[in-house]
């Protein structure tokens, strides 16, 4: 299978969440993924989506997304940039997934599915502004083939 | 996303569809909000149509359930999941702290 790249540029804001899940399922069907493996990665690029408009931009800082999509044989790479101040993953809390309802909160939930569900997460700080978050998931058997029973 | 609101006498069900995501959780939000306002605090979501959702749709759901359960006032319960929204609750946790039903009409009858 060839490498197939493809990118998308939409303003940082949650106006622009349709049409980037509109891109990702246009990838789905041209990969040929399982229903499982489209809904992951919505899931993981949403979240890493919001992740720049509710915390990297803002009212007084506006900037865009932008979005690369590759397959190189079996694996799937997700590449978001922005322009927005440095991202620091390491001040953004764990969350506990066992705490009970009245304890529980929300915050850091997209890293948390970005690390449960993708093989490599990584954040870089671009030069001189921006970050950078690469994301990479093995698909685990090819579309082409039957599923393992 | 589209919500459809029924009375089933002991409770409000909410029948919903589609994607619950950042762009739609909103919505939700306003919708349960209108409920609560209303003095309902008996609620079912049937999920049997959603076949998305992300953190923003699990904090409606956990907001919507802390709120109903302040003061014992009611519940919020959960029907016919499928199995993608499933994973995604059972991922973060959050199957233990609600009740869901393989029905509504077991949902209903629990009230």
């Amino acid at each position: 299978m060839g490498r197939c790249t493809y990118s998308l540029t939409v303003p940082g804001r949650v106006e622009s969440l349709p049409q980037i899940m509109a891109f990702l399922a246009d990838r789905a069907r041209e990969w040929d993924l399982e229903t499982g493996e489209t809904y992951e990665i919505e899931l993981v690029v949403e979240e890493a989506c919001m992740n720049i408009i509710h915390h990297g931009y803002s009212e007084a800082i506006q900037g865009e997304i932008h979005l690369v999509c590759q397959l190189k044989g079996q694996e799937m790479t997700f590449i978001l940039e922005d322009d927005a101040p440095p991202f620091d993953p390491s001040q953004v809390p764990e969350p506990d997934v066992e705490a009970p309802l009245e304890e529980r909160t929300l915050g850091g939930l997209g890293i948390f599915f970005m690390r449960r569900i993708m093989d490599k997460v990584q954040f870089e700080q671009l030069k001189p502004r921006g970050n950078r978050l690469t994301l990479v998931k093995h698909r685990t058997f090819p579309a082409s083939a039957d599923p393992p029973v | 996303m589209e919500i459809k609101m029924k009375s089933m006498g002991r409770a409000e069900l909410l029948e919903i569809s589609g994607r619950v995501d950042h762009s739609t959780a909103p919505e939700l939000d306003q919708t349960l909000r209108k409920i609560f306002d209303q003095g309902t605090h008996h609620i079912i979501l049937d999920l049997n149509g959603v076949n998305y959702i992300s953190s923003a749709g699990l904090r409606s759901l956990l907001a919507a359930r802390k709120e109903l359960r302040r003061f014992n006032r009611g519940d919020l319960l959960l029907a016919r999941v499928q199995p993608f929204v499933k994973e995604t609750l059972d991922m973060v946790g959050f199957t233990p702290l609600f009740q869901i039903y393989d029905s509504v009409a077991d949902a209903v009858a629990s009230f």
